[in-house]
């Protein structure tokens, strides 16, 4: 760094950073991934004000766009969760898009068994197996961790393949989920009595948003309160310390996996019975992975990952209002997360350097 | 330029001088305005407790560390040594504490790596000659194809100072090169470094040990906190100098250990036998039995199956054959929180890896595997009044020094670390007390603190098992003292029958019956 | 079913797709191993792939030049290599979550190009691809000549490179000190040589074989670009390395496994079976499962691998 030698300056690298440098940096990396988001917009064709304005008002303009957003940010709230109590633990999972769709293949299928039962077991029975649907794939990578040492990126990364082949093949054939009266791969629709009850009758959120919070409650709760939560901050802090300290760290990866997938299941299942109504491949758009950017930019604090969901649920929606008005793909959208999560992941480290005089003979 | 026979004085200057050379990092400031001058061909010791500084001085002069102040100049001329590349293109060395080798790869590579011969490939040939030469000329034996995790400690030490004379130096720089070799080992070093002398090599030794500045230095350095204390001719001094030099008071060398009776048997061992991480036999059938309130000192360098030893007793290491029984109940199988439930305490010898969690709060470390147990857990929940008391009571018995109990773990020092996990262990009443070198890396005071906390336990009647390295510790404390060598016991004495002497050779692996 | 593919015809078209599908796996994986040689984790070669296949495709399509969207493809790769050497290895922020980064920022990025670009037209959008270069004589050996000898160039420098990549790494300077690095980075800087500097120019070198490898499979198999196109072959490659315990020849092994069953998966759906195609997809990341699964030597890793260095 020859400039700064003139300049008579030092870097220097610290561990942490004062709280405000924090939020400036971030607030700094918000306003740089604007500028380029503004840019994509420009290559794709539009005016960049009036995009990043459409953006806005998409997402947050009005109590309508408002609960569309709420609704939108359910399954990210959950895919969220599903990030931080794993990756606090650094267990780096990236299952989340796979065990969303296996808690909608399971809640789905448990479904077709009791679909005559009346309206409140129902749900709870649709609900728990969402939950264990995604729970039962995580498991399987869990297990492939702990006792014959596959990392749990490429085994969740794969299994995410494998799914994906799987509900390909029960939605594309009439033998299995394929409604007969359809030509495109869903199911039948879900009647009445199996959908979500909707918290406010002329609007779409539904019960999974209340689900959601409490799920944030829970993992908020279990993190910092109990002793689960000690081993699994412990393990991610040092797990060889750990190991010699009495902590179970197969038990720990496994209950860790188990809740992480059950949450992202119950993303899925939310997404077939509280909104689509059915299953099909696009109840997803990128909700797992996206998740994991949620609950990155929240620190994988369990409460700000609230935040963070709402907030990519609004530029979801608004990018929806980009493509009908100003005819931009939606694919955008993918893109710009991307660039947020790369200008706030470089500024929050960058704000731990510091500037300094040079010291002198 | 490099030396090739002994001589007088070339320059009229010294072959080293640094000037109020000055070092700081965040947490404290290591050098401050020290001056060190080194002669051609002299010994010269650098000397002082753990944290006085020594090390880092050793770095800035190897180009390691840039100092913030100060000046360097070497063969009478100024110079700037930005990296150690620079550092060893001039002459100078280094041999660290822990060595810097790449442990799969074999002697020759790791000397030549980044060596500035010509060419895209490397010349193994040549290289091994070269080297087999340098050898001979120290009158030492080596495979040099034989990979680093494959030598003993003291073989990997030669192989460090092959690094320096490959290039060709002035300077050696060794940085407690005794540390973690046998009596015996040591004194082929210092074989080796007066033959180094004879050739005009210049070495500077950093130690701890008042024995050896005597036995080896022309001169030593005493260093204290940071600060230079003096030079003085090792003819001209003697280890009491020395020692109030380094500490800035009377050092007691004696310590009064009382006479306790040792009870009942709480840890018997027979025959034990475990594989290390690389599949090979560490522990051959080692077997002991330590009892209430007595001191069990197992001596032996690093290496040995001591690491293997505490894994399978604390239930982090399978082990292959044998038993181990605590409190009359066979342990083997079993996991490591029922082992610590059974009244079992563990001091690690790595403090920061294998016993805290940096990241957590001071009370949260506190309670490090014991989360589960009550009164920390009512319930479901962590009772957090429960922890906090427990956390203060400590803090305030074992004297930490912090602000307060929700500072993070990583802002403490290395002393106030080691009291935590002590505090930990001990202020839970363990029945028996596992030590694997408490007293690593801490300084005088800090040393003297555990050692005194250890005999405290031991009259309360805990069954104390005591690795360590250091004879001196060893002695001090212990009751009776085993050696561990290549996996085996290879004797055990009361420590009032044994002498300094048969320890050391039985830690390098001779048996009574050959000494004849 | 299967009598019908023990016919000779289809035996040696089985083998000889093994070989083309070798290629993007074979260059990814031994940019791979000397980014993890290193000691870096690299986690983003999905996305550097993927980035290197729309640059592959993209330049081509506009230029004509099929070897140009070759070159611009490896820049592509080396550039995101770049950004994640500078976060991960200069900034320090984790490898892993970078990598991840990377692959999100690749995927939407292309997404959204792609489909800006080329979205709402009614015709595919296709390039020329490279035709196979046969080795003259060698290529009329019977059978073998078909599978080994008439592939396209990119597949024979692939197949070129591992035992170059092995070599490098044994006997050359820059590949001792690379080896060296991931080891034990403290010794590298202790012999004078930059740690950070040589991981910087491993994980350069490793994205621009990733792009190399997704440029392969626009411009050389499918002559078109379909977002999401690498499908997991990126992930494939770190398999490779693992299966392959760090060392290049065993790799090979790892990769034609992958690629014989890919290319026998394709096969089979031709034959009309009554497996349904989806699962027969899933085949190759299901046996990858099984073997990660029964490799319990991790004997050669590096043992830095995915610690930043640090000077304390």
């Amino acid at each position: 760094m020859k400039i700064l030698d003139r300049l008579d300056l030092q870097v220097e690298r610290r561990d942490e950073s004062h709280i405000l440098i924090e939020v400036l940096a971030v607030a700094l990396a918000l306003t740089g991934a604007i500028v380029t988001s503004g840019l994509l917009i420009k290559l794709a064709g539009a005016d960049p004000v009036e995009g990043l304005v459409s953006l806005a008002k998409g997402g947050f303009g009005g109590t309508d766009r408002l609960l569309e957003t709420l609704l939108r940010s359910t399954p990210l709230i959950l895919t969220g969760l599903a990030t931080v109590i794993a990756f606090r633990g650094e267990i780096w999972t990236i299952g989340q898009e796979g065990q969303f769709f296996a808690g909608a293949m399971m809640s789905y299928w448990v479904f077709t068994y009791v679909r005559d039962l009346p309206h409140i077991p129902l749900l709870l029975i649709i609900i728990f197996s969402g939950f264990v649907g995604g729970a039962l794939l995580a498991l399987i990578s869990g297990v492939m961790k702990a006792y014959f040492n596959v990392d749990i990126i490429i085994s969740t990364v794969l299994l995410n393949y494998i799914i994906n082949n799987v509900i390909l093949m029960l939605l594309y054939d009439k033998k299995y989920w394929m409604d007969p009266s359809q030509f495109y791969p869903r199911t039948e629709t879900i009647p009445e009595v199996a959908r979500y009850p909707l918290l406010f009758s002329e609007y779409r959120l539904h019960l999974g948003f209340a689900i959601a919070i409490l799920a944030a409650l829970l993992i908020s709760w279990t993190l910092k309160k109990t002793p689960l939560g000690f081993d699994i901050r412990a393990l991610g802090g040092n797990p060889t310390a750990s190991k010699f300290r009495g902590i179970n760290i197969n038990s720990v990866i496994l209950l860790t996996m188990l809740i992480s997938g059950g949450l992202a299941g119950l993303a899925g299942t939310g997404e077939v019975f509280g909104v689509h109504h059915k299953l099909q491949m696009d109840i997803s758009i990128n909700y797992g992975y996206t998740g994991i950017i949620v609950g990155m930019l929240a620190e994988l604090n369990p409460l700000v990952t609230v935040l963070t969901a709402i907030f990519f649920g609004g530029l979801i929606n608004g990018s929806v209002k980009l493509v009908t008005s100003l005819g931009i793909p939606t694919a955008v959208i993918y893109a710009i997360q991307a660039i947020i999560l790369i200008f706030i992941l470089s500024a929050r480290v960058l704000a731990r350097f510091r500037i300094r005089r040079k010291d002198h003979v | 330029m490099k030396k090739s026979s002994p001589a007088e004085s070339t320059y009229p200057t010294p072959l080293l001088e640094a000037e109020k050379i000055t070092k700081r990092f965040p947490s404290v400031t290591a050098n401050q305005h020290i001056d060190l001058e080194i002669k051609e061909g002299e010994v010269h010791c650098l000397l002082g407790e753990n944290g006085a500084g020594k090390t880092t001085l050793a770095e800035c002069l190897f180009g390691y560390y840039q100092p913030d102040q100060g000046v360097i100049r070497f063969k009478g001329k100024p110079v700037k040594l930005s990296s150690p590349n620079e550092a060893i293109q001039l002459g100078i060395g280094m041999v660290h504490q822990h060595f810097m080798l790449v442990e799969p790869h074999s002697v020759i590579e790791n000397i030549i790596l980044g060596s500035n011969e010509k060419g895209l490939f490397l010349n193994r040939k040549k290289a091994e000659e070269k080297i087999s030469q340098l050898c001979k000329q120290y009158g030492v034996d080596l495979n040099l194809q034989a990979k680093i995790w494959q030598l003993s400690v003291g073989e990997q030490q030669w192989v460090e100072i092959l690094k320096a004379l490959y290039v060709g130096i002035d300077l050696l720089i060794l940085d407690e090169p005794t540390a973690s070799l046998t009596p015996q080992e040591s004194d082929r070093l210092f074989t080796i470094l007066k033959r180094m002398k004879a050739e005009g090599l210049s070495i500077l030794f950093i130690t701890h040990k008042l024995q050896e500045v005597m036995d080896v230095s022309d001169r030593v350095t005493v260093l204290r906190r940071g600060q230079k204390v003096g030079t003085v001719l090792t003819k001209h001094t003697f280890p009491k100098e020395l020692a109030h030099m380094m500490v800035g008071r009377e050092v007691l060398f004696q310590v009064q250990k009382e006479q306790t009776e040792s009870g009942k048997a709480l840890i018997k061992v027979r025959n034990l036998e475990a594989l290390d991480d690389m599949r090979h036999l560490a522990l051959r059938g080692v077997s002991f039995t330590i009892h209430e309130g007595e001191i069990l000192g197992i001596a032996g360098v690093a290496g040995n199956g001591q690491k293997e030893l505490m894994e399978v007793l604390m239930g982090v290491r399978r082990a292959k054959g044998g038993s181990a029984r605590i409190k009359g109940v066979e342990s083997l199988k079993s996991s490591t929180r029922k082992i610590m439930n059974k009244g079992v305490g563990h001091i690690p010898s790595d403090r920061i890896k294998q016993g805290l969690v940096m990241n957590f709060k001071i009370y949260e470390n506190m309670i490090l595997g014991y989360e589960w147990n009550h009164p920390f857990r009512k319930g479901l929940v962590l009772h957090e009044k429960a922890i906090r008391e427990f956390a203060a009571e400590n803090i305030e018995n074992f004297d930490i020094i912090t602000p307060s109990m929700d500072q993070m773990t990583k802002n403490l020092s290395g002393g106030n670390l080691q009291k935590l996990i002590v505090a930990r262990e001990f202020g839970t009443d363990p029945d028996i007390l596992l030590a694997d070198r408490p007293s690593r890396g801490l300084d005088v005071g800090a040393v003297e603190y555990v050692h005194k906390k250890l005999l405290e336990q031991r009259k309360e009647g805990v069954g104390i098992l005591l690795i360590s390295e250091d004879l001196d510790e060893i002695f001090k404390l212990s009751d009776r003292i085993a050696v561990v060598f290549d996996g085996q016991i290879m004797g055990m004495y009361k420590a009032d029958e044994v002498d300094r002497e048969t320890i050391g050779m039985l830690m390098a692996g001779v048996r009574e019956e050959n000494k004849a | 079913m299967f009598e019908d593919l023990l016919n000779a015809t289809i035996i040696v078209n089985i083998f000889s797709s093994m070989v083309r599908l070798s290629t993007p796996l074979l260059l990814a994986a031994v940019g791979e191993v000397v980014v993890e040689r290193s000691g870096v984790m690299n986690m983003g070669v999905e996305g550097m792939m993927l980035m290197g296949a729309f640059i592959g495709f993209f330049v081509t399509y506009n230029t004509g030049g099929l070897w140009l969207g070759i070159l611009s493809a490896v820049v592509a790769g080396g550039l995101m290599a770049c950004l994640l050497a500078f976060m991960s290895i200069t900034l320090r922020v984790d490898q892993t979550v970078t990598g991840l980064a990377l692959n999100l920022f690749s995927s939407g990025m292309t997404l959204f190009i792609f489909r800006a670009l080329y979205g709402d037209t009614e015709t595919v959008k296709t390039i020329e691809t490279f035709s196979p270069a046969p080795i003259p004589l060698l290529s009329n050996i019977p059978y073998l000549g078909k599978i080994l000898f008439s592939q396209r160039l990119i597949t024979y420098i692939a197949f070129l490179f591992i035992p170059l990549v092995a070599i490098f790494l044994k006997h050359t300077k820059m590949g001792l000190a690379i080896r060296s690095a991931g080891e034990n980075p403290h010794a590298v800087d202790t012999q004078g040589l930059k740690v950070n500097g040589i991981r910087f120019w491993a994980v350069i070198f490793g994205g621009a074989m990733a792009g190399l490898a997704g440029a392969f499979l626009t411009n050389g198999i499918s002559s078109r670009f379909v977002p999401g196109m690498t499908g997991g072959r990126g992930w494939l490659a770190i398999i490779i390395v693992i299966a392959g315990n760090w060392q290049p020849i065993r790799m090979l092994a790892a990769t034609l496994l992958f690629a014989f069953l890919n290319a026998f998966q394709f096969t089979l759906q031709g034959t009309g079976t009554d497996i349904p195609f989806q699962l027969l997809l899933a085949m190759p990341y299901i046996v990858a499962l099984l073997v990660l699964m029964s490799q319990r030597m991790r004997s050669r890793m590096p043992a830095s691998l995915g610690i930043p260095y640090t000077k304390e």
